[in-house]
C-alpha cells in the first residue's frame, strides 16, 4: 500500500494535528484551563476579539475550547493507559495460570462487559465521588475487559507457535517467554486497541462531564460546556456548537487515524475495514 | 444448548449484581457516612448502618442483597422514603419506550441503506454513506440532540423542547416527545449497523448463489431481498443485538438531553443525592436487562440460521 492511498491516516493526523496545535498554544501561552471571567462581556456573540463568541459568565469560548482540549486529552491518554497496562497484565496472568486464576477473572471480566460502559462508569463514580480524576478511573477501568479480551486471545494463539516452544525448549522462564516472546508479537494489535479506544475514552469523559459528574469547573470541559449551553439555548448557540465540533473533530480524527494505523500495520485487516471492494 | 444458554445468562447476572455489590457496598468503606456526609450526627450514621445491614457481616450482606434481588426487593431509597424496586419501575417503561423507538430509527435507516450502497459500491451514494457513517460515529449523541433541540424546537417549534408524554395520554403526544430523542440515540447506532449491512451485503453478493440466482433470471430485487437480505441478516442480527447495551446506555445521555424522566435521571439524582440503594438497584436492573435481551438475540440467531440451532 503506498503512502498516498492510505488517506485515511493522512486525514486523521491533519484533524488530530489543528486540535493538538490549538490545544498546546493554549496549554503553553494561554493559561491552560485557567480562563477569565467576565460578567460584563456575557453571552457575546463571535466576534473579531472573540471568535467563538462568550460564555453566559463572559469567559472566551475558543480558550475554554481549547483548555477543555486539554482535559480531554488527558482524561483519555490515563484511561487508556489503566486499561491497557490493566487490561494486557491480567490477559497474562490467565494466560500464565490457565485453571482457577483464569476462570475467575474470565467470570469478572464477562461480569464488567455486561454493563452498558456509561452505566458501569456511573456506578465507579457513585463509589468514588465526582470529577476528572474518577470520571479517568471510571473509563480505564471500564476498558480493562476490553482490553483483556484481545490480548488473551492473541497471546494464546501466539502462544503455540515454534518460537515460543523453541524459547521453551531453551530453558527460558514462563513469565519470559510471556514478557519477551509473546507480548513484542502482539504489540502492534495492542497500538490500533488504544487507538480506537482513545476516542471512546475522549466521548465518555465528555459524556459524564455532560451529564455532570466529571470534570467539575471551574475546569473546562466539552462535555461541561454543551450542558451549560443546553441552559442557554435560544440566546447563545454558539456555546452549543464549538464544543461539539471539537469533540466530533477529535473522534473523527482519531476514529481515521486509528483505521489509516490498522492499514498500515495489519494489512490483512484492510478487507474488514470495507475500504478495498470485495466483489 | 439452550439450558446452558439459560445457566450463562444467570451466572453473568449474578455476576453483574456482585460487581454492583462490591462497588457500591465494598468500595465506599462506609456507606452510611458517604450518604449522610462526613459532619452527620452519630445517632443518624448508627441507624442507616442498621437500615443498610452493614452492622451485620459482609457475607451476610452479600446474601441478604441477592435474596432481595431474587424476591425483587432491591432496598429502599434514602432521599425518597419508597422502595427502589417501585421507583424504578415507575421510570423503567421512558427508558425502554426511547431505547426502542431509537432500535427502530437504526434499522429503518440501516437496512435499506446499507443495502443500496453494497449494491452500488463505490459510487457516489456509496461513498456518501460511507462518509455519513463516519460523521455518525463521531458526532456524540448528547450533541446531536442539542443541535436538533436549536433547530426543530428552538427555530422551528415542531417538537417540544423538553419533557415526555406518557402512551395513555394518547399516542400523538408520546410520539411528539419521542421523535428527537430516539433520531438522537439511534444516529450513531443506525451509521454502526449500516457499516456493518454494507459489508455483509458486499460479501453475500460476491457468492456463487447469488449468480446461480441471476442466471436463474431472478431480477435485481428479488436476489437482494430474497436471497441476500436473507443471508446477510444474520450478522446484522447479532450486531443489532449488541447495539441494546449502547442502546440502554446511551438512553440515561440522551434522557438528560430532553428532560424525560427515565431510569437515567433517577440514576444521576441517585449520585448527586448519594442515594446508594437506587444507584445500585437501578444499575443491576439495566445490566440485568442487558443480558435478558443479548441472550434472546442469541436465541433469535437460531431461529435466522438454522445450521446453529443444529450444532
Amino acid at each position: 500500500m503506498t503512502r498516498r492511498r492510505n488517506r485515511a491516516l493522512w486525514a486523521g493526523l491533519v484533524l488530530l494535528g489543528v486540535v493538538l496545535v490549538g490545544v498546546g498554544y493554549q496549554v503553553l501561552w494561554g493559561g491552560g484551563a485557567d480562563v477569565r471571567i467576565a460578567v460584563q462581556q456575557r453571552l457575546e456573540p463571535p466576534s473579531a476579539t472573540h471568535a467563538f463568541g462568550t460564555d453566559d459568565l463572559g469567559r472566551d469560548v475558543l480558550a475554554r475550547v481549547l483548555g477543555g482540549g486539554a482535559i480531554a486529552f488527558q482524561v483519555g491518554l490515563v484511561a487508556v493507559g489503566i486499561g491497557l497496562v490493566g487490561g494486557t497484565f491480567l490477559a497474562m496472568v490467565a494466560v500464565r495460570w490457565r485453571r482457577w486464576p483464569a476462570r475467575i477473572l474470565g467470570a469478572v471480566m464477562d461480569g464488567l462487559m455486561a454493563f452498558p460502559a456509561i452505566l458501569l462508569a456511573l456506578a465507579i463514580i457513585a463509589a468514588l465521588g465526582t470529577g476528572y480524576v474518577q470520571a479517568m478511573i471510571a473509563i480505564g477501568i471500564g476498558l480493562v475487559p476490553v482490553f483483556w479480551r484481545q490480548t488473551r486471545a492473541q497471546a494464546l494463539a501466539v502462544e503455540g507457535l515454534e518460537f515460543v516452544l523453541a524459547a521453551r525448549a531453551l530453558g527460558a522462564t514462563e513469565a519470559r517467554v510471556l514478557w519477551r516472546h509473546v507480548l513484542p508479537q502482539i504489540a502492534p494489535l495492542l497500538v490500533i486497541q488504544a487507538t480506537t479506544t482513545f476516542s471512546g475514552a475522549v466521548l465518555a469523559e465528555a459524556s459524564l462531564s455532560f451529564l455532570g459528574v466529571g470534570t467539575q469547573p471551574p475546569l473546562p470541559s466539552w462535555g461541561r460546556m454543551l450542558l451549560d449551553a443546553t441552559r442557554a439555548l435560544g440566546v447563545a448557540p454558539w456555546m452549543a456548537i464549538f464544543p461539539g465540533v471539537a469533540l466530533a473533530v477529535t473522534v473523527l480524527g482519531v476514529n481515521l487515524f486509528g483505521d489509516g494505523l490498522r492499514d498500515a500495520l495489519d494489512p490483512q485487516l484492510r478487507r474488514l475495514t470495507g475500504r478495498e471492494p470485495v466483489v | 444448548m439452550r439450558a446452558a444458554r439459560l445457566l450463562t445468562l444467570i451466572l453473568t447476572v449474578l455476576m453483574t449484581a456482585t460487581i454492583a455489590f462490591v462497588l457500591l457496598r465494598v468500595v465506599p468503606g462506609d456507606p452510611a457516612a458517604l450518604m449522610l456526609g462526613l459532619d452527620a450526627p452519630p445517632a443518624e450514621l448508627a441507624v442507616l448502618r442498621h437500615q443498610l445491614g452493614e452492622d451485620q457481616p459482609i457475607w451476610a450482606q452479600y446474601a441478604a442483597w441477592l435474596g432481595g434481588l431474587a424476591t425483587g426487593h432491591l432496598g429502599t431509597s434514602f432521599q425518597y422514603h419508597a422502595p427502589v424496586a417501585t421507583l424504578i419501575a415507575e421510570r423503567l417503561p421512558v427508558t425502554l419506550s426511547l431505547a426502542a423507538a431509537a432500535m427502530v430509527v437504526t434499522v429503518v435507516v440501516a437496512l435499506p441503506l446499507g443495502l443500496l450502497a453494497a449494491v452500488r459500491a463505490w459510487s457516489p451514494l456509496d461513498l456518501g454513506v460511507l462518509a455519513a457513517t463516519q460523521l455518525g460515529l463521531a458526532v456524540p449523541n448528547f450533541w446531536l440532540g442539542i443541535l436538533l433541540l436549536l433547530a426543530f424546537s428552538v427555530s422551528l417549534r415542531w417538537f417540544p423542547l423538553q419533557g415526555y408524554a406518557p402512551l395513555h395520554a394518547g399516542v400523538a403526544a408520546w410520539a411528539g416527545h419521542l421523535v428527537l430523542p430516539a433520531v438522537t440515540l439511534g444516529a450513531a447506532r443506525a451509521a454502526q449497523l449500516m457499516r456493518f449491512v454494507r459489508g455483509a451485503a458486499l460479501e453475500e453478493l460476491g457468492r456463487e448463489y447469488v449468480r446461480t440466482a441471476r442466471g436463474k433470471g431472478l431480477g435485481g430485487r428479488a436476489v437482494l431481498l430474497g436471497h441476500v437480505l436473507r443471508n446477510a441478516l444474520i450478522p446484522v442480527v447479532t450486531v443489532a443485538g449488541l447495539q441494546i447495551g449502547f442502546l440502554l446506555g446511551g438512553a440515561i445521555i440522551v434522557e438528560q438531553v430532553f428532560g424525560l424522566p427515565g431510569i437515567g435521571r433517577l440514576v444521576l439524582q441517585g449520585i448527586f443525592a448519594r442515594d446508594l440503594p437506587v444507584v445500585q438497584g437501578a444499575v443491576v436492573v439495566l445490566a440485568a436487562f442487558v443480558c435478558v435481551l443479548n441472550a434472546v438475540v442469541d436465541l433469535l440467531y437460531g431461529v435466522l440460521d438454522p445450521r446453529v440451532s443444529v450444532e
